[in-house]
């Protein structure tokens, strides 16, 4: 480690050479009065309020001039280079965000596309002050027995890297392709591309491990120490992780099915390491819930088997219609709603005698569970309609209280 | 009271700061940025340790005369080593000394991607006359200074090798008792036979410029059927560089190799004293005729004032008798170009064989063309070769391209 922090203080003693610390002041320079100059500009020259069109230009001028006094300017170059990738990946963002939706874009861009971008910059700085090859090759520490060097160490963490953040689209790739072939369901899709990431990041830490050059018998040794210790320290997260992994083998709780929580339906937005993240409609919610939740309590799904619920609204009449006809116009009703489904057929039943009418149901079932409020709220609308047309009255509850005469008083 | 007793102090220590050395005798200080070319296929974590060691050692014996210098070092590619300075050259960012061969040397100095520097005579009599006169320009200057000598050996597994072979006919005939020969294909590397084959003469006028005879062919297809004949031994083996005839080596796979002296360390630190060293075997025609490399120091474009003269300095003290005897003797495996070192030969058979190895090559000098070639004219000198022994090209197709060659390297 002394031996990488040595290489790179020893960057610092090219600023020895007056033509670097040139460089090194025109850079500086551009970046402090940009803002001043473009404030001074832009009511003259409206394009030079932007700071994407004074920088570059900055830099382009002063390394031409650098160039053609035969002084060098490869580094007032590589700033001008970087600045104008920097740009060009909202271009980048922009060509993409045609084939990607907004949060996975998102997603790409911040976990991704902007690190590997900063990453090739880096290199690139340091492939001027030094070769990136012989850095490589620097020891940084003996670890499990074997002497890690900063290029392995480096090459390890960034395909681990790479593959957690990754790993998204091609597994989500794989597994669209085994649905088209096999005809799983689309909650199964998306536990296969859960567990297909999950296979190739555990499989791209055992491979760091091993490029790595660890011992492996070191490693199984520490791994059982601190299995026991954190088994004990951070059993929480262990255990909501080892749910996670088997509620997704089971299929209860995968992206995409719906759960009653609190009344409510949820759909399953993901499944993580430690919680699963639900959407409540109602409210536009995320719930965070940790993965034993539901690994230790009754969990209510409308997806299990198949997605359909079946729905019933209530509704009354008043005493003096033929309870058949009712009924009959109830079932037409529903049988109009485009989001019914046709079978099984809706069904309407009387449920009860009350106090001032007569009261039924009409049950139905419904494709998509998410929708219950809105089919429910359609179908209560058009009964309310059918009632109309039809001069069936929904009676006001009614209590007649007579006044009793009590026994006279003696 | 204090006062009295400060005042005193101040004047004293004042008195000792304002004391400054004669800018002659005050020491310098910075840093230099030391470039190193190696082989591409030699590149790895072993040899970049060896170079990083021998820096420390060299700092550590400079800092006895520049006490505030502190040297850093590159490994490069020497093959990219033309590109690296381009790249570099523009952002003032160049080594300020490198350490190459001398025909990349020449290489850099023609596209002036080097500076070009003059010692005084004072301190080019003490070098090898032959190594300076290589490096000397036409205009007076030098490309570098010489700094030390790599010859060519044979490296030898002493458990299945009891004495390296003589000539070639006795090597040919150890194999045949089950001895694992290795050789390159590698033009450089494989130089040597062309001495005892006869064929020195002819390559070396071919070089020079002069017009193919049917002696120069006769000559040359001489050394092709010793190759083909080699290569139909059931325990010789062509290898594409030197790089795998060391690994195989060190492996046990192969009992005997011609390798550059330089090697011998890593070759040492595996095998222990089981490995011998000895002058590569003459022929019927004649000695051997490898190829010595001289590794020189250049300098680069870049420097402040300062680091150039703390580079000249680190050269003139790399050259000079008491480095140059401290190389030798660190058992580094190179031999000094400074003619007042004389290698202990008689204590050692390894530095004995060296200076045997470097004796053999000057007699061949022409030859040394080769190890000038651009890498493109030594890939195809292997291509043909490998076709040759696997039989795709016949011996007389292989013989006219190898005359192109050799006569296109000339006239390049």
């Amino acid at each position: 480690m002394s031996e990488l922090l040595l290489e790179i203080v020893g960057w610092f003693g090219y600023l020895q050479r007056i033509e670097v610390r040139v460089q090194v002041m025109v850079l500086l320079l551009v970046y402090l009065l940009q803002g001043p100059l473009r404030r001074r500009l832009a009511p003259r020259f409206p394009p030079a309020g932007k700071p994407n069109v004074v920088i570059p230009t900055l830099l382009g001028l002063l390394s031409l001039a650098l160039g053609l006094g035969g002084q060098p300017y490869g580094l007032v170059l590589l700033g001008l280079l970087l600045y104008l990738g920097w740009l060009g990946l909202e271009g980048v963002r922009l060509l993409l965000g045609r084939f990607i939706q907004p949060q996975p874009m998102q997603l790409l861009e911040t976990r991704l596309i902007r690190p590997a971008y900063l990453l090739v910059a880096a290199l690139l700085v340091i492939r001027v002050f030094d070769n990136p090859q012989d850095l490589a090759l620097i020891p940084i520490g003996d670890w499990f027995g074997s002497e890690v060097t900063l290029g392995s160490f480096f090459l390890a963490v960034l395909i681990v890297y790479v593959l957690a953040m990754g790993t998204g689209p091609p597994a989500q790739g794989v597994a669209w392709l085994v649905q088209r072939s096999v005809g799983i369901s689309n909650g199964s899709r998306r536990a296969l591309a859960l567990m297909i990431r999950y296979a190739a990041v555990a499989m791209g830490i055992v491979w760091a491990l091993d490029h790595v050059g660890f011992n492996r018998t070191a490693i199984l040794a520490v791994a059982g120490g601190l299995s026991v210790g954190l088994g004990f320290g951070i059993k929480e997260v262990f255990s909501n992780f080892v749910s996670g992994l088997w509620l997704l083998f089971e299929g209860s709780v995968r992206p995409g099915e719906v759960l009653f929580i609190d009344g409510d339906p949820c759909e399953v937005r993901s499944l993580g390491l430690r919680a699963a993240v639900l959407w409540r409609d109602r409210d536009n919610a995320e719930l965070v819930i940790p993965n034993q939740t539901f690994f230790t309590n009754t969990t209510v799904t409308y997806t299990g088997s198949d997605t359909m619920r079946r729905s019933q609204v209530l509704v009354s009449a008043a005493y003096h219609h033929d309870p058949e006809d009712v009924i009959a116009l109830l079932e037409a009703t529903a049988r109009g709603q485009s989001r019914i489904l046709p079978t099984p057929a809706p069904k309407g039943l009387l449920l009860r005698y009350g106090d001032s009418s007569i009261d039924y149901a009409l049950r139905f079932w419904i494709a998509n569970p998410m929708d219950n409020v809105s089919i429910c709220s359609d179908v209560q609308a058009g009964i309310w309609r059918a009632f109309r047309d039809r001069n069936i009255e929904i009676p006001f509850p009614q209590q007649v209280q007579y006044r009793v005469e009590g026994p006279p008083k003696s | 009271m204090a006062a009295g007793l400060l005042l005193p102090l101040m004047a004293i220590l004042g008195g000792c700061h304002g004391q400054r050395l004669q800018p002659m005798l005050r020491p310098l200080e910075g840093t230099l940025y030391i470039a190193v070319g190696v082989s591409q296929e030699a590149l790895d974590g072993e040899l970049q340790k060896e170079i990083r060691k021998r820096t420390a050692q060299l700092q550590a014996s400079f800092r006895t005369l520049q006490p505030k210098v502190r040297l850093q070092v590159e490994v490069f590619p020497e093959e990219n080593l033309r590109n690296e300075l381009l790249i570099r050259n523009r952002t003032g960012l160049s080594p300020d000394v490198l350490l190459v061969n001398e025909s990349t040397a020449q290489e850099l100095a023609r596209e002036r991607l080097i500076s070009t520097v003059r010692f005084p005579s004072v301190v080019l009599d003490q070098l090898d006359a032959g190594s300076v006169e290589r490096v000397r320009r036409s205009d007076g200057t030098l490309t570098g200074l010489p700094l030390e000598l790599q010859p060519q050996v044979a490296c030898f597994d002493r458990r299945h090798v009891q004495r390296s072979p003589a000539t070639l006919e006795e090597l040919l005939a150890l194999s045949a008792k089950g001895m694992e020969v290795g050789l390159s294909l590698d033009a450089v590397s494989l130089a040597w036979t062309l001495g005892p084959l006869g064929a020195i003469d002819a390559a070396g006028n071919l070089l020079a410029g002069e017009p193919e005879t049917t002696a120069t062919q006769a000559s040359l297809r001489g050394w092709l059927q010793w190759l083909r004949l080699a290569d139909r031994q059931q325990h010789v083996t062509f290898y594409p560089t030197e790089t795998e005839l060391l690994k195989q080596l060190m492996a046990g796979g192969l009992d005997w190799i011609p390798c550059r002296s330089i090697n011998i360390l890593r070759l040492r630190s595996r095998l222990g004293n089981n490995l011998g060293v000895a002058p590569l075997p003459s022929g019927p025609s004649g000695n051997a005729t490898p190829i010595t490399r001289e590794r020189v120091l250049s300098f680069g474009v870049n420097s402040s004032p300062v680091q150039r003269q703390l580079a000249l300095a680190l050269a003139r003290f790399a050259i000079s008798p008491l480095h140059q005897r401290e190389m030798v003797l660190r058992n580094l495996y190179v031999l000094p170009v400074n003619r007042e070192v004389a290698p202990p030969v008689r204590s050692s058979s390894v530095l004995a064989a060296m200076v045997e190895g470097r004796q053999q090559s000057m007699r061949g000098a022409t030859i040394r063309l080769v190890e000038g070639s651009t890498k493109g004219k030594r890939e195809a000198w292997q291509a043909l070769l490998t076709r040759f022994l696997f039989d795709d090209l016949s011996q007389q197709a292989t013989l006219e391209g190898l005359i192109g060659l050799l006569a296109r390297e000339r006239s390049r």
